[in-house]
């Protein structure tokens, strides 16, 4: 072959070459001069991205500052957050982050304090107190709570009269269950056992972790209280058949059910004629109800270069009715308490939860915690077949997790 | 200007560099950098987006062996894992066998089964495991039909018993088309006047099987039987969506994704990950040395089994860092 040929094989290959090079390049920041990068949860459906979209162009329009969306599907997000802030061709400069990882952010300098960059407009009282407080680390502000949610307790009507709807745990397990029907659908496995067994131990009297001594508390004769009240309203192995089944509560074929106001259209929408009751908590004397938080907070990372305007677009979504919007997209409430109005009776019950809600420990790592050690202790002891003691469970998760926070 | 006149070796492999440079760059850039980045981690904490990090040596290393407080579930996966590939792997090749060889026997309607049997193998890993989620359901689908009909509570994927065993059918049911379909075409290269010289001597169709099909398809069945042996070794998918690691399911692959990706532990995942891929590479190389292939020949044999096992591993492990 002569060179006359070759060279223009040389230029193709060349560019093939340089073509899968140019997927590597790290522009370093968010490109223009004038626009920042926005990374949210994906909205479920295109109307919702359309909403989203609109609501961007609005800010745009006030602005004058450009938005780049970068909407990422709940599952993957906190993978794709952390590739974005090290080394992503588009670094965010404001984003979404779930409540209980603002801690682990916020101590290796991921996200930036905002108390010095948010305006006077912004009324941090008028927040839910419990949600604010998910931004705080060491004293600092890291982010904005835009929605929040509670868990409460779901019942079937058909199966449960309102007036047998437990306020304490044992008028819970004193309810007897027709044949074929399990009494409590469950705390689900892992991550989420960890996060729904916090409930449970606060409304016995105990708690998850203990601020004064580093350590964490859940061994303790209230944890393994709530351990073994959990044991019992799993009841048998029949219970556990049911609970495996897809959609059991929404066919009908369990009495009770932890959920959040997200979960309430879904239901009803898979079965229509499903009748659903709600419940504060129940707790061991029925004094309190207290029960687990979830939602999103808005925080700045601190790759952004761009974070006044960043914290424009943040005070543009604190606004009544794009906190609304953004809220219904999850399923959630807006944060600011004025702004969760309902005529629903069973969503309604989850805005009275709101009065007793218990946020995570604000502690680097407590995620690791709540998913490797404490979840799976707990799915281990409710497990028919592993049979784990309460004892040995909770005290080899309580080493586990004092070893892995002592490394934080 | 001097007109430059190069050997026609010269440009050979000047024109040959050309044409394989987009899939060096690509093999440099994401396969050899991450193994070699990921060997790097394997002795640091680092959190997966840090700036900052801290060289611990071999101290991930260590602790994979002396730390069970923390680490519990590594050593339990790796037993998992293989007791998966034990289950998978001599039944994906005997039933590949068996199929291949009633399809080779000139049955009516070939073309019918072969592409009923190949069906799932390209079919999305997704679809799949959500269509076998619903025949498993213990009170809606195939098996709840059969739960309500019998009075029993079969219950396959919420059984430490029954939920690894049935993740192994489905990979088999799964893999069994592509499996047949190698096997097929290795069967119909063999000579046919072998098996004439086996009617010959008195062979029947038994004798025809053993002594001619088997030692035709060897060679196939060994790469049969080191591709299933290392996609059991990265088996994630089903475990992933079907069980999330529970009751028994929970592979080292599973075990590796979740530190790096829910705990941010890429220190110590990417070490795992070279553990697993030392014993992978020895579990290999037994496989390279034990199993007869079609070259017999001992010291050539031997110098195969490093070489070809270094080059399997390499790949294994790229594709791991994927």
């Amino acid at each position: 072959m002569s060179l006359k040929k070759t060279l223009p094989l040389a230029a193709m290959a060349l560019a093939m070459a340089g073509a899968t090079l140019a997927g590597c390049t790290d522009n370093g920041g968010s490109g223009a001069a004038d626009q920042i990068n926005f990374m949210v949860y994906q909205p479920s459906d295109q109307d919702d991205h359309r909403a989203l979209q609109d609501l961007i162009t609005e800010f745009t329009d006030e602005t004058g500052i450009q938005v780049r969306l970068n909407a990422v599907p709940k599952d993957n997000y906190d993978s794709t957050f952390k590739s974005a802030i090290s080394r992503g061709s588009y670094k965010p400069d404001l984003a979404y982050m779930d409540q209980p990882l603002i801690a682990t952010y916020a101590s290796d300098g991921s996200i930036c304090a905002i108390d010095e960059l948010l305006a006077e407009t912004i009324d941090l009282e008028a927040f839910n107190e419990t949600a604010l407080e998910t931004n705080r680390y060491e004293g600092k502000l890291y982010g904005l709570p835009l929605n929040l949610t509670a868990s409460v307790l779901f019942y079937n009507r058909a199966l449960v009269s309102d007036e047998e709807a437990p306020e304490t745990w044992a008028e819970w397990e004193a309810i007897a269950t027709p044949a074929d029907v399990a009494l409590f659908e469950g705390v689900g496995s892992g991550g989420y056992a960890g996060w729904y067994f916090q409930a449970f131990i606060e409304n016995c009297g105990g708690k998850l972790y203990d601020e004064s001594t580093g350590q964490v508390a859940f061994n303790s004769d209230a944890g393994k209280e709530a351990a073994q009240f959990l044991k019992d309203i799993y009841r048998n192995e029949t219970d556990d058949t049911i609970r495996s089944s897809s959609n059991a509560f929404i066919n009908g074929d369990i009495m009770f059910k932890i959920g959040s106001s997200y979960d309430i259209d879904n239901m009803r929408k898979q079965n229509p004629n499903l009748d659903i009751g709600a419940i504060l908590m129940p707790s061991k004397t029925g004094e309190h109800h207290y029960s687990v938080m979830g939602g999103e907070n808005l925080v700045i990372p601190s790759c952004s270069t761009r974070r006044e305007s960043a914290m424009k677009l943040m005070e543009f979504l604190m606004e009544k009715e794009h906190m609304e919007l953004l809220a219904e997209f999850t399923g959630n409430f807006p944060s600011i308490t004025e702004y969760q109005v309902t005529d629903d009776p069973v969503k309604q019950v989850v805005v009275d939860q709101f009065d007793e809600l218990l946020m995570r420990p604000i502690v680097p790592g407590w995620m690791s915690v709540n998913d490797l050690y404490l979840g799976q202790a707990v799915t281990d002891i409710l497990d028919h077949e592993e049979q784990r003691d309460i004892d040995e469970a909770l005290s080899w998760a309580e080493e586990a997790s004092n070893m892995a926070l002592a490394r934080q | 200007m001097r007109r430059i006149e190069l050997s026609r070796k010269a440009r050979n492999n000047f024109n040959g560099w050309l044409f394989i440079l987009p899939l060096v760059v690509y093999f440099a850039l994401f396969q050899l950098a991450p193994i070699i980045l990921s060997f790097f981690y394997s002795m640091t904490d680092w959190n997966g987006y840090s700036e900052s990090y801290t060289f611990l040596g071999l101290e991930n290393y260590i602790e994979v062996f002396t730390n069970p407080i923390l680490y519990p579930d590594f050593w339990p996966s790796i037993g998992t894992t293989f007791l998966y590939v034990l289950y998978t792997v001599p039944a994906s090749l005997v039933l590949a066998l068996v199929v291949a060889a009633l399809l080779n026997s000139k049955i009516k309607g070939e073309r019918f089964f072969k592409t009923c049997f190949y069906i799932p193998s390209v079919t999305a890993g997704v679809a799949v495991s959500a269509m076998w989620i619903y025949m498993l359901d213990p009170s809606y689908g195939l098996v709840g039909a059969i739960n309500e009909a019998f009075g029993t509570d079969i219950n396959l994927l919420h059984s430490s018993s029954t939920a690894l065993p049935t993740l192994a059918f489905m990979s088999v049911w799964g893999g069994l088309g592509y499996n047949v379909l190698i096997v097929l075409s290795a069967m119909k290269n063999i000579n046919p006047q072998l098996y004439e010289a086996c009617e010959v001597d008195g062979g029947g169709a038994i004798r025809k099987f053993f002594h001619v099909t088997v030692p035709g398809v060897l060679p196939t069945l060994f790469f049969l039987l080191i591709t299933s042996t290392i996609g059991g070794l990265q088996a994630f998918d089903q475990m992933y969506l079907m069980t999330d690691g529970a009751y028994g399911t929970t592979t080292v692959m599973l075990e590796i994704y979740s530190l790096y990706n829910d705990n941010s532990e890429v220190g110590m995942a990417s070490a795992m990950s070279y553990i697993l891929f030392l014993i992978i590479m020895v579990f290999v190389f037994i496989q390279y040395a034990v199993v007869p292939q079609s070259d017999s020949s001992g010291k050539r044999k031997k110098r195969r089994a490093y070489g070809d096992t270094l080059r399997l591993m390499v790949e294994l492990q790229a594709e791991g860092n994927r």
